[in-house]
């Protein structure tokens, strides 16, 4: 990549794929708490997700997301599919993916690891757990190294 | 010719005249006419006797012959007397030995001979001759010869039918009245076993079984009254003591002038056939009383017979449906098959639980299915097929309907399943909410809501985890008991074992439980299963422990084809009267403050071990611990 690494921290761009306020709430608390610097672009359903990633594949002038942070449980086209499709787009097929989920289903993990999700994230119940979605954001995009 | 004649008519009268001669020179008148007297006498003797007479010169030429001889043969005396005898011979190395043995001074007696009469039939006669010679010179033959044809044919018909007697398959012995047995063929030794020298001067009764020696007086007295015994199937006995089935024929032996004086007896051995026809009509019986149709068709395709059962089921009666076309039974829409069935059949091919349909009188379809093999004729010529049919109509009606019923249990199975998990998955959601948000709530504004708010925020938070607990459990249950995949191989139960210790490594310590363990052997059981029941069973012995650190021992021994698992404890023991209702699903013997639970941990371990074919229990004192035994079969049987 051709990001000097002068220009960090700078602003990392993020998709959160996430129909529940109250977790997108959640997430922008851990991100926050573990001082990531980010724009956020929520979207609600999966066929949301799909339009976006074929708009970056229409148009080259828009810039791809360093994160696509991604609900498994999404309206419309479910996470599996969106990560499916994400992976076969041109342009951002190799953007790192975080699995957002309460699923621990074992085919859910499977059918995330076939996809080369970066990390599989289950949403727990405890708050301070919950938090550390921001430690794991700031080690995958650190090592991916593009904001 | 003529002068032959002659010669012979004057030789012959010579002949006559110089025996007279001989006797007469030197006698008185009276003497000479005594003599004479007596000559006439005895040439009338020689010339009328009822027994054929000849004489014939050294070369064979007949010099005489008498009127018996003329007549036994039928020639005129001109076309006989004067020709030669071997003219007359049937067999000419016959006569040439004959002349050969008088010329020799051999007196034949009994010579047999076959002599050619006039009609050509040919005449068996006993020649007895010698030669009247003159200072050694042969004269004539002496020559008698008697008529044995008749003889001879009764003789041969008597060789003939004792052939035919001996050589029978049948015994065919004989007997007189008073059941002494005089006559005994080969086909009597093959049956009953005894030689002739052993049983004739036997009585009869000696081949009669104990319990049908009644019958033999019977069977003579009727053979006095002249009364013949036609098939009349009895037993008898070998002489090796077997009882044979025999069919017997007895008809009365008369003797010339028609008086009865035995009889003969004809014994077929009907042992097999009786046997044979026994088994025939068992075979026909069970034919008949068949449930299922069966008939037979020839390679046209006409149908040749018709039992109960094909009655039954399509509705024609024998009388309607034999000499009709096979293809009367077939549904419309399966006509076509028939040819192709019939050729397969002529091929030699059997056709095995062929399902086809076929229409009954009624019209009605049928399913059924159809066995049909070749009849072959005693050549091993196909000759038609047999053809058993079964109804199947019910049975695949049955089929359908479970082969339905299980899809929608399948189907009701999995939905079940799939509510049960989504039902949790979904329900953990808004949960999650609120525990996470009474945390957010509690941190935030904690100091605003007073020691109240945090109480009641407090039995929130509690709530809400609980609840969570519940619903993984519900979720663990609903996984075990789900008929998904079988495990794809068998997982380390030691190995297992680590893992869910692993998972239970916080309260290990904070209870200061020890645990010891024997080695464990590998197991069909999915992997993640097999740890949440030690998980479990552990867990549960840590929860319910007394007032001493617990000791738990995890172990394993081989007892027929299951490996029992134990899972022993020191803790508080349950009550006997529990230990069924541990495993039931929420049931709870303590209140969640004293022990926390949600009541669901044995009934996933009681699925688990169900689902692999094992069961479990457990077996307890109240105060001084438990032990939790589950079975997993052997794979290795």
């Amino acid at each position: 990549m051709t990001r000097e690494p002068a220009n960090r921290p700078s602003t990392c761009q993020i998709v959160l794929a996430e129909d529940n306020p109250a977790d997108v709430m959640l997430v922008r608390r851990a991100l926050d708490e573990h001082a990531v610097t980010y724009d956020l672009r929520v979207l609600s359903d999966g066929e949301d997700v799909l339009s976006f990633v074929n708009g970056l594949d229409a148009d080259k002038k828009l810039p791809c997301p360093d994160l696509l942070l991604l609900d498994l449980y999404l309206p419309k086209r479910d996470g599996n599919e969106v990560l499916t499709h994400l992976r076969a787009s041109q342009r951002c097929g190799n953007i790192p993916v975080v699995v957002l989920t309460s699923s621990d289903a074992t085919w859910d993990r499977e059918n995330a690891a076939k996809n080369y999700a970066t990390h599989y994230f289950q949403k727990p119940s405890s708050l301070d757990k919950f938090m550390l979605l921001g430690r794991v954001v700031k080690e995958v995009i650190g090592r991916d190294e593009s904001c | 010719m003529d002068t032959l004649k002659r010669e012979v008519e004057s030789e012959e009268s010579m002949a006559g005249s110089k025996e007279v001669e001989r006797i007469s020179p030197g006698f008185s008148s009276e003497v000479a006419a005594a003599l004479s007297q007596r000559d006439r006498e005895q040439k009338d003797f020689l010339e009328n006797a009822a027994i054929p007479m000849h004489w014939v010169a050294e070369d064979g030429t007949i010099l005489w012959a008498n009127a018996a001889e003329l007549e036994l043969l039928g020639y005129p005396r001109d076309e006989y007397v004067g020709r030669n005898i071997a003219d007359f011979h049937a067999d000419g190395s016959v006569i040439a030995d004959i002349l050969n043995r008088l010329r020799n001074n051999e007196s034949l007696k009994g010579y047999e001979a076959r002599l050619r009469c006039r009609n050509g039939t040919i005449r068996d006669v006993s020649i007895n001759s010698n030669v009247y010679r003159e200072d050694g010179r042969f004269v004539h033959t002496r020559c008698i010869t008697f008529d044995v044809s008749e003889q001879k044919r009764i003789a041969e018909l008597h060789h003939r039918l004792s052939a035919i007697v001996e050589s029978s398959d049948d015994a065919i012995l004989s007997k007189d009245l008073n059941g002494i047995i005089r006559s005994w063929n080969r086909g009597a030794q093959r049956i009953f076993g005894y030689t002739a020298d052993e049983i004739v001067g036997k009585h009869i009764s000696t081949l009669a079984p104990p319990e049908r020696v009644d019958e033999i007086p019977n069977i003579l007295e009727r053979l006095i009254r002249g009364e013949r015994v036609d098939h009349y199937e009895t037993q008898r006995k070998t002489k090796d003591g077997r009882i044979i089935n025999v069919s017997l024929t007895v008809s009365p032996i008369r003797d010339a002038s028609g008086k009865i004086i035995g009889a003969s007896k004809v014994a077929r051995d009907i042992t097999e056939q009786k046997r044979m026809s026994e088994i025939q009509e068992r075979l026909a019986a069970i034919v008949e009383s068949s449930d299922d149709a069966i008939l037979s068709k020839d390679l046209n395709g006409i149908i040749q017979s018709w039992n109960r059962g094909a009655e039954r089921l399509f509705g024609y009666r024998a009388n309607e449906i034999i000499g009709k076309h096979i293809s009367t039974l077939a549904a419309p829409d399966r006509v076509d098959e028939i040819p192709d069935i019939l050729g397969r059949i002529a091929r030699g091919e059997c056709i095995d639980h062929y399902e086809t349909k076929r229409r009954t009188k009624d019209g009605r379809i049928l399913t059924v299915s159809l066995s049909i093999s070749a009849i072959r004729d005693s050549e091993g010529k196909i000759i038609g097929a047999s053809k058993v049919v079964r109804d199947i109509t019910d049975s695949e009606r049955q089929a359908q309907a479970l082969r339905e019923a299980n899809v929608a249990l399948r189907r009701a199975n999995a939905d079940l399943h799939q509510f049960a998990y989504s039902a949790s998955h979904d329900l953990q959601e808004p949960l999650r909410m609120v525990s996470t948000y009474s945390e957010l709530l509690k941190r935030e504004f904690g100091s605003k809501l007073g020691p109240a708010g945090e109480e009641y925020l407090g039995y929130t938070v509690q709530g809400a985890l609980r609840m969570e607990q519940l619903l993984r459990d519900l979720r663990a249950y609903t996984l075990a008991s789900a008929a998904g995949q079988e495990p794809e191989g068998d997982v380390d139960a030691n190995e297992s074992l680590d893992r869910s210790l692993a998972g239970l490594e916080a309260s290990i310590k904070e209870s200061g439980a020890a645990i010891t363990r024997t080695e464990l052997p590998h197991v069909r059981v999915h992997e993640f299963q097999m740890e949440q029941l030690f998980q479990n069973l552990i867990g549960n012995a840590i929860r319910y422990r007394s007032d001493e650190p617990p000791r738990i021992h995890v172990a394993a021994a081989r007892k027929g084809r299951d490996w029992i698992f134990s899972v022993a404890d020191n803790g508080i023991g349950i009550d006997p009267r529990y230990k069924e209702q541990v495993f039931e699903l929420f049931k709870r013997l303590h209140s969640f403050t004293e022990y926390p639970g949600t009541g669901m941990g044995l009934a996933i371990c009681q699925r688990i071990v169900e689902r692999a074919g094992g069961h479990i229990w457990v077996e307890s004192e109240p105060g001084r611990g438990s032990t939790f035994y589950f079975t997993i079969p052997c794979r290795d049987g």
